[in-house]
């Protein structure tokens, strides 16, 4: 079941963008299934509006960071989905977003908790 | 292209939104929930769709292009709601910018425009004014132009010229013409020419010339159908046959602004067109227009000085000759006049000293009127923004901007 709204945490401004992209990793996926899949693997915990998805996707496949195409899928392939797959570019996107990332969550860490340094 | 792209993108978008709800839907009906429950939460889950999809279209670029489409659109849709408010702003504005245009006109012509002459800056006008100090008259005798021809240091060439409206007979209908009596100098002086034959010479000055005469362009293309061997024929002017010497080219519109001449002929056939007057020897008509082309680098001013002298011995030579039974304090008066010079570089225009106020006040109310026109407009659309104002009220609230539609 989902969690109750309250205990929800808003997307950071910028991180959806990093969440399509590391989604992407595992191989093409639709619209409903990147948002499934975030919002499985952090529990329910982050709150990604289904909404708000779709102008990402479109933003970042018209950077060339990702690539659509509609292909048939379901149980007897009579449904057709549109595919969003990692370009190149998107990969690389990838990799520096994630370094920015880590740097600032390094640097958010060291001030809030400073002991473990010295 | 691009609005088919853009369709195809359009129904793009929509199958892809579709199929999301779907298949949330399912998944909510997999958890249990009653099929149309599961599709409300399904569509809860998503947001608004209209937004998302906004959001979405934003984000395909061209989007300042689409918006500015749909603001014409609107505001097509809005004046074909309120025909008759958009007819008269249609027309106010057609009033405003015609008459305006109108006026501009008229004022670029007798104000604004230089005569389409060689150097119109170094042009003059010489003329005199009387004891009294009054407005200057632009008239002299031909001996004073005779003067100012020979003996000046300031003007590299002077001309003169005459109004006269001989009767032309061309074919079997005999019509008035506008003549211009002009010096041999007068075509060589401003530096017109002619795109067919010659110009007035200054050999044409001579007693014994040829009565040739130049036409307009205008004149030629009406009266001689723009015939190419228009040169040589015979154009009788108050009886007297004068052989047609060249046509004027059309880019020269007349000395004086507001009067085109038909004809030009040359100056020393004054008493053959009007016989039984001898204006060219006399010192006591006025009625030649003289205007003098300055040497580079003279100034008006100088112009003037150096011409005092010249005409103040004119004025003598005059009295001298003049018949014994004038009385003295009459020729007094007549040595008292002196010369004026002053630009004509815009045309000899007796419009243009007449009219100048006139214009300039009427163009200035002509502007003003605009200004009131484009007031009232702008405080009729603040009415009907006022009229607006419920539409403007539930913008927000269905999360439409205000400005777009």
């Amino acid at each position: 079941m989902p969690k109750k709204s309250s205990d929800r945490i808003e997307l950071l401004q910028g991180t959806l963008d990093m969440l399509i992209l590391r989604t992407l990793l595992f191989g093409p996926a639709h619209g409903h299934q990147i948002a499934k899949h975030i919002q499985r693997t952090t529990d329910d915990l982050l709150q990604v509006e289904h909404g708000s998805l779709y102008p990402a996707l479109h933003r970042l496949e018209r950077k060339g960071w990702l690539a659509a195409k509609w292909e048939a899928a379901g149980k007897d392939l009579k449904r057709e989905f549109k595919y969003y797959r990692l370009t190149p570019a998107g990969r690389k996107q990838l990799t520096a977003e994630e370094s920015k990332w880590k740097q600032m969550a390094g640097a958010i860490a060291r001030v809030m908790w400073p002991a473990k340094e010295g | 292209m691009r609005l088919w792209r853009r369709k195809n993108r359009e129904q793009d978008l929509d199958r892809e939104l579709r199929s999301h709800l779907e298949l949330e839907a399912a998944d909510q009906q997999e958890q249990g929930l009653a099929a149309d429950t599961a599709r409300c939460a399904a569509r809860r889950a998503l947001g608004n769709v209209t937004r998302v999809k906004e959001q979405t279209r934003a984000t395909w670029g061209g989007a300042l292009l689409d918006r500015l489409w749909q603001d014409l659109r609107y505001a097509a849709r809005q004046l074909k709601r309120t025909p008759v408010f958009a007819l008269v702003v249609v027309v106010t504005f057609a009033v405003g910018v015609g008459a305006n245009a109108a006026l501009f006109t008229v004022t670029n012509a007798v104000l604004l425009k230089m005569l389409p002459v060689h150097h119109p800056e170094q042009l003059v006008i010489v003329g005199v004014v009387g004891p009294e100090h009054g407005q200057p008259r632009y008239a002299m005798p031909y001996t004073a132009y005779e003067r100012f021809r020979g003996r000046n240091q300031v003007f590299s060439s002077v001309l003169a010229y005459a109004d006269a409206d001989p009767t032309a007979r061309i074919g079997d209908v005999a019509d008035r013409v506008h003549a211009q009596l002009v010096s041999g100098s007068f075509f060589q002086t401003l530096g017109v020419d002619t795109i067919l034959g010659r110009p007035i010479l200054p050999g044409d000055d001579n007693a014994g010339a040829m009565p040739v005469a130049v036409i307009s362009a205008h004149f030629w293309q009406q009266q001689f159908a723009a015939a190419p061997d228009v040169i040589g024929r015979a154009l009788p002017l108050n009886g007297i046959s004068f052989t047609i010497a060249g046509v004027v080219n059309p880019r020269f519109p007349g000395i004086e602004l507001g009067s085109s001449p038909d004809v030009y002929v040359p100056i020393s056939l004054q008493s053959r067109l009007d016989p039984g007057s001898l204006q060219l020897q006399s010192s006591t008509t006025w009625w030649l227009h003289i205007v003098g082309r300055l040497r580079p680098g003279v100034p008006l001013r100088q112009a003037q000085a150096s011409l005092g002298p010249v005409f103040q011995e004119f004025l003598r030579t005059a009295v001298r000759e003049a018949p014994p039974d004038i009385p003295q304090g009459m020729k007094d008066e007549f040595l008292r006049q002196q010369v004026v010079v002053s630009n004509g570089s815009a045309g000899l225009s007796h419009l243009r000293r007449k009219f100048r106020e006139p214009l300039l006040v009427l163009m200035g109310a002509a502007l003003l009127v605009f200004l009131v026109t484009c007031l009232n407009l702008a405080s009729m659309l603040m009415a009907r923004g006022v009229a607006r104002h419920r539409e403007m009220a539930i913008r927000p609230p269905g999360r439409a901007s205000y400005l777009s539609y």
